[in-house]
C-alpha cells in the first residue's frame, strides 16, 4: 500500500510534472534502484531469521533422532536374542505353525 | 508465346527477389544478419536455444512477399487483424493473421515469460542462497545496470517506455526483459530481445576485464567457508515465504516472482515430480521456440534497421557493465565488513545469466588460487540475480506509464 502511494507520487511527480528536468529522471532513477534494495534486504531479514529459527529446528530433530538411537538397544555381539525381539520371533513363528507352542530359550539358543 | 511471357514476366516481377530491388533493400540485410545470428548460435553456441529461433524468426519476417512477419503491435491492432480491418501500409492489401501473428499473441499477452520463470524455477537449486541469505545484497547491487542504462537513455533522447525497456537488458534476464518490453514499449521488442541474448551469450568475455579491474590479487584469492547444509523443510518453505513477502510488497512483480516459486516448489515439495519434469523439460522447450520464433518475427528490416538499434546495442552493453561493476563493488564491501571471508567475485554473478555467471566466477577464482571453488558461493547472488531483475521489472512497470 505505501509503496503504491509512493509509486503513484512518482509517477505523477515526474511524468506528469509540466516542469519535467533532469533531477526528476535522477530521483526516478535512484527511487528505483532504492525500492529494489530495500525489498531484497527485506528478504535478507526474513531469511536470516528463518535460517536462524530453522537452524534450531534441524538442531532440535538431529537432537531426538540421536536420543532415539540411544535409546536403542544394541545387537547383541555374539548373535544372541534379546528377549523382546525373541517374543516376537515367538509370535511369529506361533502363528505360522498353527498355534503350537515355541520355547524363548529356544529361540535364543538357536541364534548362538 | 507472348501470354506465357506474360505470365513468367508477372511471375518474376511478383517474386521475393524483384522486391528486393523495389524498396525492400532493408530486408536483404536483415537476412545476413539473421544467417549471422543462426552461425553464432550454431557454430558458436551463444544462447542457441534462443538465439536459433530468433534468428529463423527474423529470417522468416524479412521474406519479401512472404507476409510472414508479426503484424501488429497491440491487442486492439490485433483485434484490428483478425477481422480483416488492417492494411500493409505498403501494398496497400488487406492483412490476415498467420501463424507468426498468433504465436506473438502469447508475448503481448505476457504468457509466455511467466512460463519460461516457471521452467526456470523448477531447474534452479536456490539451497546457497538459503544458506547465505546475504547473497540478495549482491543480487540487488548488480540491478544498478538497470537504472543506470534508463538513466543514460533518457539523456540519449529515448522517452521513458524506451528507456525503461532498454534499462532491463541490464538485468540479463531474456524473459524478463521481453515481458517488460511488450508491456512498455513493443515497438523495440526485436532490438531488445536480440542484444539481450547476445550479452548473455557474451558475459564470458564482457565479465571477467571488470571483474580483474576492480579487485585485488587478494581479494581473487579469498576462499570461502563450506556453505551449511539446507534441510528439506528450508527448501519446500523458500519458495512459498519469497512469493508471500515480494507479491504483498510489489504486486507488480507477482507474475514472474511466482511462476519462478512455482516451479521452484513443484521441484522441491517431492510429490510433484511429473509436473516439476514438465515445468523443465516439454513447457520450457515449447514457450521457447514459440517465444523466439514469434519475437524473431517482429524484427522487420525497415523498423529495425535504425539509429535506434545502434543506441539500444551499446546502452545494453553500457547495462551489462555497470551492472557486473555494482556487484563486484558491492562484493568488496562485503569483503571489508565481513573481514576477508568473501571474494568479491561473487557479486558479478548477481546479474542473473544462471549459470553462466556463476561459472565466470568460478573461472576467474581458479586464476589466481587454482585450489579455489566459488561456484556455489556465486550461485547464491546468481540466483538472487534472478529474484532481483523480476523485482526491478516490477518497478519499472510500476513507475512508468504504459
Amino acid at each position: 500500500m505505501l509503496l503504491e502511494v509512493s509509486f503513484d507520487m512518482i509517477r505523477r511527480g515526474v511524468f506528469e510534472n509540466p516542469s519535467w528536468d533532469w533531477s526528476n529522471t535522477l530521483v526516478l532513477t535512484l527511487a528505483g534502484f532504492f525500492i529494489v534494495f530495500l525489498l531484497l534486504l527485506i528478504l535478507i531479514i526474513v531469511f536470516s531469521i528463518f535460517g536462524k529459527i530453522m537452524a534450531k529446528v534441524n538442531a532440535k530433530a538431529a537432537a531426538k533422532q540421536q536420543a532415539e538411537q540411544k535409546a536403542q538397544p544394541a545387537p547383541a555381539a555374539n548373535g544372541e536374542v534379546d528377549d523382546e525381539t525373541a517374543a516376537v520371533i515367538v509370535a511369529a513363528i506361533t502363528e505360522a505353525s498353527g498355534g503350537k507352542n515355541v520355547i524363548i530359550k529356544d529361540i535364543k539358543e538357536a541364534g548362538k | 508465346m507472348a501470354q506465357f511471357l506474360d505470365a513468367l514476366s508477372k511471375l518474376a516481377s511478383e517474386s521475393g527477389i524483384a522486391q528486393f530491388f523495389t524498396g525492400s533493400w532493408q530486408n536483404l540485410v536483415m537476412i545476413v544478419v539473421a544467417c549471422g545470428l543462426l552461425w553464432l548460435g550454431i557454430k558458436k553456441g551463444f544462447e542457441p536455444l534462443l538465439m536459433v529461433p530468433i534468428a529463423f524468426g527474423m529470417l522468416l519476417a524479412n521474406l519479401p512477399g512472404a507476409n510472414l512477419a508479426v503484424h501488429y503491435h497491440d491487442i486492439p491492432e490485433f483485434i484490428q487483424l483478425i477481422k480483416g480491418q488492417l492494411v500493409d501500409p505498403v501494398t496497400h492489401q488487406k492483412l490476415t493473421a498467420g501463424l507468426l501473428d498468433w504465436l506473438y499473441l502469447g508475448v503481448k499477452a505476457g504468457i509466455y515469460p511467466p512460463l519460461i520463470f516457471l521452467g526456470i524455477g523448477a531447474m534452479t537449486d536456490f539451497s546457497p542462497l538459503i544458506a547465505r541469505p546475504s547473497s540478495f545484497i549482491l543480487g540487488a547491487a548488480a540491478q544498478l545496470g538497470i537504472f543506470g542504462a534508463f538513466l543514460m537513455a533518457m539523456f540519449l533522447g529515448f522517452d521513458p517506455q524506451a528507456a525503461g525497456s532498454i534499462g532491463i537488458i541490464g538485468g540479463a534476464d531474456g524473459p524478463t526483459a521481453i515481458l517488460t518490453t511488450s508491456i512498455l514499449k513493443p515497438s523495440l521488442l526485436g532490438p531488445i530481445a536480440v542484444a539481450a541474448y547476445s550479452y548473455m551469450a557474451l558475459v564470458p568475455i564482457i565479465q571477467p576485464p571488470i571483474m580483474k579491474a576492480l579487485t585485488t590479487k587478494k581479494e581473487r584469492s579469498v576462499v570461502m567457508e563450506t556453505l551449511r547444509p539446507v534441510s528439506k523443510k528450508e527448501k519446500i518453505l523458500f519458495p512459498i515465504m519469497v512469493t508471500i513477502v515480494v507479491s504483498l510488497i510489489l504486486p507488480s512483480a507477482g507474475v514472474l516472482v511466482g511462476c519462478l516459486m512455482l516451479g521452484n516448489l513443484l521441484k522441491e515439495c517431492g510429490v510433484t515430480e511429473r509436473l516439476s519434469k514438465m515445468a523443465q523439460n516439454e513447457l520450457c522447450n515449447i514457450v521457447t521456440l514459440m517465444l523466439g520464433l514469434s519475437v524473431g518475427a517482429t524484427t522487420n528490416g525497415k523498423t529495425f534497421l535504425t539509429f535506434d538499434t545502434l543506441k539500444i546495442v551499446l546502452l545494453g552493453l553500457i547495462a551489462f557493465s555497470v551492472g557486473t561493476a555494482g556487484g563486484v563493488l558491492f562484493g568488496k564491501i562485503m569483503y571489508v565488513v565481513t573481514k576477508g571471508k568473501v571474494n568479491p567475485l561473487i557479486g558479478s554473478a548477481g546479474v542473473s545469466a544462471v549459470p553462466m555467471a556463476a561459472r565466470v566466477s568460478q573461472k576467474v577464482g581458479q586464476q589466481e588460487n587454482p585450489s579455489n571453488f566459488l561456484l556455489m558461493h556465486a550461485m547464491g547472488p546468481n540466483v538472487s540475480g534472478v529474484i532481483g531483475s523480476a523485482v526491478a521489472a516490477g518497478v519499472l512497470l510500476a513507475m512508468i506509464p504504459h
